[in-house]
């Protein structure tokens, strides 16, 4: 059964801890530019909006823990990639396709939900949904902390 | 009815052609008149099966009647389609109905599978079964069976009861053919429709020996999905395809399978329940994606899901795009949490304010740089016994200050201390 968690009577709640976690990371990313200010650069700015964007779902799926399906996910393909980026190595397999979800046909919109959701090609349609319904919560949350983040950074 | 006996004994006899030959229809081209011997024959054998129902019985009479015609199995199939709004058709239309059945049925030898579902039929509802029977001879006779394929035949006793019901979720249902659901169960996983129609040609080659071939064309056609002619076995897919995308193709024929004792109740109330779960979990997420209440059905539902990840997503990068321009501060983290967990609040009570232990917020804090915050001098108060009277101020400031265009914000109002139950 799914379990709508409310983040805003949760005292520890999710937005709280992602909050923590994303301003941590964007301060080190700020701190580790160095100390230009703005990056007029083009390029730097893509780097930077990568690295942030990236920051971002890394930071709320560390905030959510490894309960979920898709915050696993997350954290495996984000350390996949800063692993890979250190030392280049062969890529596993796509183990997730093996398992033959169970298929709806809903023409096609239940693969672009596996699509969609991290780590959903390898579980079944009702566990997607799960899955889905949680996603969809803390990427809500999501995007409040870092409008709130923008707003005061700007002011 | 002396033609129902002749019948019945032609049946038991496999004799064809006084099935043919039977007086209310007029029936049986030599083209049909091979399916009807195959029928007959096979159905025979079948009859034999270990339900331990005499097939035979004093109920079969009317049954009978209408089983002579190879629209027998359809009928049944169908029976649930149309039991609901066809009741009272048909008896009388059971002839033509049967005998245009036939034509509809050249190729349809697998139809005795559906005979041994007579028995089961049995003592409860025969007139409905009967008419439904007739039913769906006629209906049969002038429309395809495709937009009510799928529907697993089931014991007309207790399931013409539930017909309607079943009916209308004969979409849900479609999901349900009885003999594979074992197999589904045993798998955590569940099996694509593609291994459902696998399994289902496990299950039949176990159960049915007689057909062999048919086990193997199935295989073959299974993966085109539709139109699994001359099949007597459940169409998942198929069933799916008419049920959601409402296209009835022509070739399309009610493939039943062939039930075997009780496991199918149990079998398709698994089915049900699953489906249950997946629309219960669609309502959530329902309520979840704003703007979905009037939606109903799953694809769309799905569809208005799919769009609502995909746009919070995009903002997520919209977001980061404008982030990487702005360089907030170093020391700007505590501050920001501190308001953001105030901003969150929105009406729940003091205890969700947010601020987690281990904020150590109970040291000084800075003065807010942004001056935002009027008479939140706050250092020297340790904000874990949350004095009200500093939290009044400082959410006045915060409240003054238009922070956030965020919409369920606004709900705090002027009087959100009032709401934050501080």
């Amino acid at each position: 059964m799914k379990i709508a968690k409310n983040p805003h009577t949760n005292p520890t709640s999710i937005k709280t801890r992602f909050a923590l976690r994303f301003l941590r990371a964007i301060n080190k990313l700020s701190n580790d530019n160095g100390t230009s200010p703005r990056p007029l650069n083009s390029a730097d700015r893509r780097k930077r909006c990568r690295a942030i964007r990236a920051a971002s779902y890394a930071s709320m799926a560390s905030a959510v823990g490894p309960n979920k399906a898709w915050s696993r996910a997350v954290l495996r393909k984000i350390r996949n990639r800063t692993k890979e980026m250190i030392k280049p190595r062969t890529r596993r397999g796509a183990a997730r396709g093996s398992m033959n979800p169970r298929k709806e046909l809903g023409l096609g919109q239940e693969k672009e939900l596996r699509e969609l959701v991290p780590g959903g090609e390898a579980m079944d349609f009702r566990r997607l949904l799960n899955e889905t319904g949680h996603y969809i919560q803390c990427l809500r949350a999501q995007v409040q902390v870092m409008r709130k983040i923008l707003h005061y950074s700007s002011t | 009815m002396g033609s129902e006996e002749n019948e019945e004994r032609v049946f038991q006899q496999g004799g064809v052609s006084s099935i043919l030959n039977c007086p209310s229809s007029g029936m049986g081209t030599n083209s049909t008149s091979d399916k009807v011997s195959g029928m007959a024959i096979c159905s025979e054998s079948i009859f034999r099966s270990p339900n331990g129902l005499d097939p035979y019985g004093s109920n079969w009479d009317p049954i009978v009647s209408l089983s002579g015609s190879l629209g027998n199995s359809t009928m049944l199939a169908q029976n649930h389609e149309f039991a609901n709004s066809h009741f009272s058709a048909v008896l009388e239309n059971q002839t033509t109905g049967s005998s245009s059945h036939l034509v509809h049925f050249p190729s349809d030898s697998g139809l005795v599978d559906l005979v041994p579902k007579i028995p089961s039929f049995g003592s409860g509802s025969l007139s409905e079964m009967v008419s439904s029977f007739g039913q769906i001879a006629e209906s049969g006779s002038h429309s395809n069976f495709a937009p009510k394929n799928g529907v697993g035949l089931r014991r007309a006793s207790t399931n013409l009861a539930d017909s309607q019901d079943k009916f209308q979720n004969s979409e849900d249902r479609i999901l349900g053919p009885s003999p594979y659901g074992k197999r589904k169960r045993k798998e955590p996983i569940e099996a694509s429709a593609q291994n459902a129609e696998e399994e289902q040609q496990k299950d039949p080659s176990e159960d049915t020996s007689e057909f062999p071939k048919e086990d193997d064309e199935k295989k073959q056609k299974s993966e085109q999905n539709i139109a699994l002619n001359s099949r007597s076995r459940l169409a998942v897919k198929q069933a799916k395809d008419n049920s959601i995308g409402a296209e009835p193709s022509k070739d399309n024929y009610i493939h039943v399978r062939a039930k075997r004792g009780q496991a199918t109740n149990s079998h398709s109330l698994a089915e049900r329940v699953r489906r249950e779960r997946i629309s219960e979990r669609m309502r959530l997420l329902q309520e979840l994606v704003p703007g979905c209440n009037k939606i109903t059905g799953k694809a769309m539902m799905l569809d208005e899901i799919i769009n609502y990840v995909q746009s919070l997503q995009q903002q997520v990068e919209f977001l980061s795009m404008k982030l990487a321009t702005v360089n907030p501060e170093p020391n700007v983290d505590i501050d920001r949490i501190l308001s953001k967990d105030i901003l969150q609040l929105r009406g729940s009570n003091a205890t969700g304010l947010g601020i987690t232990p281990g904020l150590s917020l109970s040291h000084s804090l800075p003065p807010y740089p942004q001056g935002t915050f009027n008479g939140a001098p706050g250092p020297t108060p340790p904000f874990h016994p949350l004095p009200q009277h500093l939290w009044n101020n400082e959410l006045q400031g915060i409240l003054q200050m238009g922070f956030d265009p965020d919409p369920s914000i606004s709900s705090l109002g002027p009087n959100g201390l009032s709401k934050m139950e501080l």
